[in-house]
């Protein structure tokens, strides 16, 4: 593609600055059309969280150590999920964001048995959506039907109008143009994201961290999702 | 036999009505107004952006209301048509255009690429519409992922999925 | 032609989703307005933006709202509006669902049938407010304006102002605020008798003692507390700052700290208290302050000779490490090292505990909270405790209550509640944005109150629990659809004001509440009473944003003011934005959000006191006036002081009783019959004031707990192993009160011998509300109770019909 350079988008996450607010989990609801699926299919853990927060407790009371763990789809450059999918409604593209093409997808789940993080979700049978649904789509995703599985595109669509609007002023994509909405929307700005690829980006400066350390390395899936540790 | 054939006759008999009724049902008009895209970008000399305003700079190019309209058709002209215009401005209601191209929800099609970027010129998708004396009923061609490709394939545009689905 | 699957998706531009019954379901879109839904499917889809000011909680953050072809979509923060700097919380996500929900109320109600029947006649909206203003001017040609009664809810709005105006042209005293929790309630009145509000300087300090508020779950804006937490603790010039949160529960505020302390339930002011002694002791109180401008610190005389205790001689002599220790359960050594850090802050805040309408326990506490900022020398300077002046009416008068209240100081430990005023005292009740049968612990007593009086009226959004036993329900527009003029000064500590604006016009037959009191106001046939002569709410608020305007102070926020740039100007006597005619401000007020003047003046220390001493009472004389003047109110039947405080449950007497100090919790029930200690706490997601459940809130609440849409009990893993209790194990808690079932969830986090359950409105098949079995005793105000002087037994394997 003429316009995909070198960029490999990647996310590094402070945890020194998450509180565990939850407004990346509802962002990211809110602008990518993620199904609520109600009482009873939240029963039966099929809630869909595109983004999720892990909460973990170290230690016994009363000296735990709580962390929160914002956990979105690691966008591996080694991805397993894309190896099992037998129709390609999975793969990774030549900027590192490993795509989700809904209408492609036949739901045979494949995929989410392959991703050691869990990050997929799948569209159950007619979920019993509550009445009391927000009926304002974001129209720039679409609105997956079911049996469909999706999961965290990195906001994909917002980086297809950020370069759309770079060609049509005839620039160059800059940094903080592609924002995903989980980044933009952090309060404390824990969530930093961009071109890892980019010597002068900060996901570049700060994935170098000592502090920096990806999850389950030792499989060597190769995330680009960064976390920072936290520091007493 | 004799079954077969009354029984044929009257199949005749319900095919004709049927036509019959069909044909006079093909004569109402589809859109609530027999727009003329013949004479207005044929004889005024229009061109399609200066109607369907957004499809340069947005992703839907819009369908033009009585707001854009109104630029010309202030007064009553000699023509039933533009007297239902007319009226439709005058009681500010919004004409009831039947809309005919129709992008699936899976996919993402944006005018702005095609027509700015990609300087593609509106009759390569929608057809010799300068000869349209009637309103669209239907698209020009079926506008399939097949068509959409065919396109991008000869153009050397890119073909990764993540591009249009979204 | 066989229909598949997806094409399904060619027939309607929002997928085949409303067919299929998958992603959105075609109820769910049939519930928005027809011309809505043509507008989703076939408009241009041109994006516009507008911004506004978020009403899902009293925090009042700046939004900028995203509409597509004039519908919200999104909902994000406004990043020019300072007090939130472009973010939100996932509450404020779920405001277009509650825009959007299908039990608004669409129009005027009257009630058919008994009441609580659910049975409703639409009727007009003159209608409507004739038969008010009937009984309105009724109640005027009887002399009885008093009967009228207004209990609204305590919020940073300009809708108080209105609300007390509208009362006094009336000529009634009986406006009351409910739901008081979330805005700082500081003894400002017991120690400085003054009305101004306060903020704590939580950027610049560089210690910050939480004794227990959990600021980044509620409170004055928890947005912003998330951000000042993170910022603070990774604060790199000067070093970051600590923070210390000394709580019975290791809340997510206290996760986000430096430090959690665990204290029992009730005993933040017998800390703060050891705390004083030991820095008494160690002579590092700020002699200055102690000297100069306070009083009640040492010993001293009354006019008659008589010597009263000081402070500082009961602190020292009856607070010690050790005593403390036992009732904190603290090891002294920790209160010590506390205390000497505290001191040792250049700058220090002790924050008080949130107000839980626990009677003489709140109130003492969170006096002696405050002595420990006055007693450091943090008042009143970068770091501590700031007095922004106020800019609007409302925001004076204590905790937000209405100035001309009677009795005031003592309303959080004495009967003036609805429950307890005379029935023959109230005529026409009207409830604007409340759910007392919601948040209530004795609902039942509320409805047999509320079963005698003769009108009731509710405004609201949302038919609610309380709007279902009213005879009229007038329905308010949400706030996306409202005018408004929002603050949370409190939090920043700079004068600053949003407005709210209408960002769609209103789906139903809504009218504000403002515009309702300016309708009934006209309508008051009596040439004695002051009318109210605005002509709308929105003109009620270009007029304060005019009063402003000719102030020439501050300036409409921009992308580019900024604190450090606008204090640039004003130095060389510049006006960073200025405007030739108010029409012009008002345009850009709308465009931007938002005004703001960080930069206001500072209020002399020895300016702060309004109290008889002149000075910071260390000794309450408001405490003793307000008190002895009760003694003797008509209202009081009990003449005698000793059974007052009695009645108080004040255990106290003499001079303690005035100064800070501790009262030992009262809890409803006894120990032997009730083993544990039960709590309730608050979600981000999960305002009680929110009537409905909504989506959104209800999937998010569950995220760290992984139950959804159902609350749960947390219990400590000894006291889980002592009852055989396992993860996910259904059991019921059973108070004096009442019983409720829930989920088990066994964390490190709660303290042994407590269960903890988060408050709220749930929508799942084990929803419970946890007031069903909170205490009522404390519960005065019938309006929130008190959320932790609750005593429970477990029952394990409750039987299914409970379920």
């Amino acid at each position: 593609m003429q316009e995909s350079g070198n960029h490999r988008w990647g996310m590094v996450i402070d945890l020194n600055k998450c509180t565990g607010c939850g407004e990346c989990v509802a962002a990211c609801k809110v602008e990518n059309n993620v199904a609520i699926v109600g009482a009873e299919e939240s029963e039966m853990d099929r809630t869909m969280f595109w983004m999720d927060i892990i909460t973990t407790h170290e230690g016994e009371y009363p000296d735990t150590e709580v962390t929160y763990f914002p956990r979105p789809c690691f966008h591996c450059d080694n991805p397993p999920c894309t190896k099992v999918c037998p129709v390609r409604a999975t793969y990774r593209n030549d900027e590192g964001i490993v795509t989700q093409i809904f209408p492609q997808c036949i739901g045979c789940r494949y995929c989410m048995a392959a991703c050691p993080y869990t990050v997929k979700s799948f569209n159950w049978f007619a979920p019993d959506w509550p009445e009391e649904m927000n009926s304002s789509l974001n129209p720039d995703v679409s609105v997956r039907p079911v049996g469909v599985v999706e999961k965290c595109t990195f906001c994909i669509h917002r980086l297809q109008k950020a370069k759309e609007l770079a060609r049509a002023e005839d620039r160059e994509l800059r940094e903080g143009d592609y924002l995903p909405a989980c980044s933009e929307s952090c309060p404390t700005d824990a969530i930093s994201f961009g071109d890892l690829n980019d010597p002068h980006s900060e996901v570049n400066k700060l994935a170098k961290s000592l502090r920096a350390f990806r999850m389950l390395e030792e499989l060597g899936t190769e995330p680009k999702v960064y976390y920072l540790s936290k520091v007493e | 036999m004799h079954d077969i054939r009354k029984y044929l006759v009257t199949l005749v008999k319900i095919m004709a009505i049927f036509m019959l009724w069909g044909s006079s049902w093909a004569q109402e008009s589809f859109q609530p107004v027999q727009f003329n895209h013949d004479y207005h970008l044929g004889d005024l000399g229009l061109t399609c952006l200066d109607c369907h305003k957004n499809a340069k700079h947005q992703e839907r190019a819009s369908i033009p209301n009585i707001d854009i309209c109104s630029e010309c058709h202030e007064d009553e002209f000699d023509n039933v048509e533009a007297d239902k215009v007319f009226e439709y401005i005058s009681f500010e209601t919004a004409i009831p255009w039947k809309r005919v191209h129709r992008v699936p929800d899976h996919a993402y099609f944006s005018h702005r690429r095609h027509v700015q970027l990609g300087e593609i010129d509106c009759i390569v998708c929608h057809g010799d519409v300068e000869q349209m004396a009637a309103p669209f009923e239907r698209p020009f061609v079926n506008m399939d992922m097949n068509w959409c490709l065919d396109c991008h394939e000869k153009s050397q545009i890119s073909d990764e999925c993540s591009d249009c689905h979204r | 032609m066989e229909i598949k699957r997806r094409d399904f998706l060619k027939l309607l531009a929002i997928s085949g989703a409303a067919s299929v019954g998958g992603a959105w379901s075609a109820r769910a879109i049939l519930d928005v307005p027809d011309e809505v839904f043509q507008r989703v499917l076939n408009g241009p889809r041109l994006e516009t933006w507008k911004n506004s000011i978020c009403s899902m909680c009293p925090g009042g953050c700046g939004i900028s709202v995203r509409l597509i072809d004039s519908i919200p979509v999104r909902i994000t923060g406004n990043p020019q509006y300072p007090l939130n700097a472009g973010a939100t919380c996932p509450l404020a996500e779920a405001g277009i669902e509650l825009l959007f929900h299908p039990k608004r109320i669409q129009q005027p109600l009257r009630r058919l049938g008994e009441r609580g029947s659910d049975k409703w006649e639409p009727i007009s909206w003159e209608e409507a407010l004739a038969t008010i203003s009937d009984r309105l001017n009724q109640l005027r040609l009887d002399g009885h304006t008093e009967k009228l009664f207004l209990v609204s809810r305590a919020r940073n709005e300009m809708i108080t102002d209105l609300s007390q105006q509208f009362m006094a042209s009336f000529g009634s005293s009986n406006f009351s605020l409910l739901n008081q929790a979330d805005i700082l309630s500081p003894p400002i009145y017991l120690t400085q008798a003054s009305d101004q509000p306060v903020a704590y300087d939580i950027s610049n300090t560089d210690f910050l003692l939480n004794f227990g508020f959990d600021l980044l779950d509620e409170g004055p804006n928890p947005v912003r507390y998330n951000q000042l937490y993170v910022q603070l603790r990774n604060r790199k010039n000067p070093q970051p700052g600590r923070i210390v949160h000394a709580s019975p529960y290791m809340s997510r505020t206290a996760v986000n700290s430096s430090e959690w302390l665990a204290i029992k339930p009730g005993s933040s002011g017998a800390l703060a208290l050891g705390m004083a002694n030991v820095i008494i002791r160690d002579g590092s109180y700020d002699a200055d302050f102690t000297e100069n401008n306070s009083f009640g610190f040492s010993e001293w005389k009354d006019s008659s000779g008589e010597t009263h205790l000081g402070f500082k001689e009961l602190v020292t002599s009856m607070y010690s490490p050790e005593r403390v220790s036992t009732i904190t359960g603290l090891p002294a050594n920790s209160i010590v090292a506390i205390a000497r850090e505290f001191a040792a802050a250049k700058s220090a805040i002790a924050f008080p505990e949130k107000f839980q309408n626990a009677g003489a326990n709140d109130l003492y506490n969170s006096f002696a909270v405050h002595c420990l900022n006055a007693l450091t020398g943090n008042l009143n300077h970068e770091g501590g405790v700031l007095y922004p002046k106020a800019l609007f009416a409302h925001q004076t008068g204590g905790p937000n209550r209405p100035s001309n209240h009677k009795h005031k100081l003592l309303e959080g430990i004495y009967d003036n509640g609805l429950l307890n005023v005379k029935d023959s005292e109230i005529d026409t009740l009207i409830f604007h944005q409340v759910n007392p049968l919601f948040n209530s612990s004795s609902p039942d007593q509320l409805k047999e109150k509320l079963a005698k009086i003769p009108l009731i009226i509710s405004c609201t959004t949302v038919l609610d629990e309380t709007a279902a036993f009213a005879d009229l329900v007038l329905p308010e527009p949400s706030y996306l659809e409202k005018w408004e003029i929002n603050h949370s000064i409190p939090t920043v500590g700079f004068q600053h004001f949003g407005v709210q604006q209408p960002i769609i016009d209103p789906l139903y037959d809504t009218r504000q509440f403002g515009d309702i009191l300016l309708e009934l106001s006209k309508n008051i046939q009596d040439p004695d009473s002051d009318k109210l002569s605005w002509k709308s709410y929105n003109e009620y608020i270009r007029d304060a944003a005019e009063g402003v305007y000719n102030s020439g102070q501050g300036t409409i926020i921009s992308k580019n003011s900024n604190q450090t740039w606008l204090e640039f100007l004003k130095d060389r006597g510049w006006q960073a934005l200025e405007y030739s005619t108010f029409a012009e401000f008002w345009n850009v007020l709308l465009a931007e959000g938002g005004w703001w003047d960080p930069i206001s003046s500072k209020v002399r220390t020895d300016q702060l006191f309004n109290t008889k001493s002149g000075k910071f009472d260390f000794y309450s004389l408001s405490l003793m006036e307000a008190m002895n003047s009760y003694v003797f109110s008509p209202d009081n039947p009990i003449k005698n002081m000793e059974e007052l405080l009695a009645k108080w449950s004040i255990h106290s007497f003499g001079d303690q009783v005035y100064l800070p100090h501790f009262e030992a919790p009262r809890f409803d029930s006894e120990s032997f019959e009730y083993p544990y200690h039960f709590m309730s706490y608050r979600l981000i997601t999960n305002n009680p004031d929110i009537a409905v459940p909504l989506g959104l809130a209800q999937e998010l609440s569950g995220l760290n707990s992984r139950e959804f849409w159902n609350p749960w009990l947390e219990i400590n893993p000894e006291t889980a192993k002592a009852e055989d209790i396992y993860e996910d194990d259904l059991i019921s808690l059973v108070s004096s009160k009442g019983t409720i079932t829930a989920r088990v969830r066994i964390l490190p986090t709660v303290m042994p011998g407590t269960v903890m359950m988060p408050s709220g409105r749930f929508g799942g098949a084990l929803s419970a509300n946890p007031a069903e079995i909170l205490s009522t005793e404390m519960d005065l105000l019938a309006g929130s109770s008190s959320q932790i002087y609750t005593r429970v037994k477990i029952v394990k394997n409750p039987p299914k019909e409970k379920v």
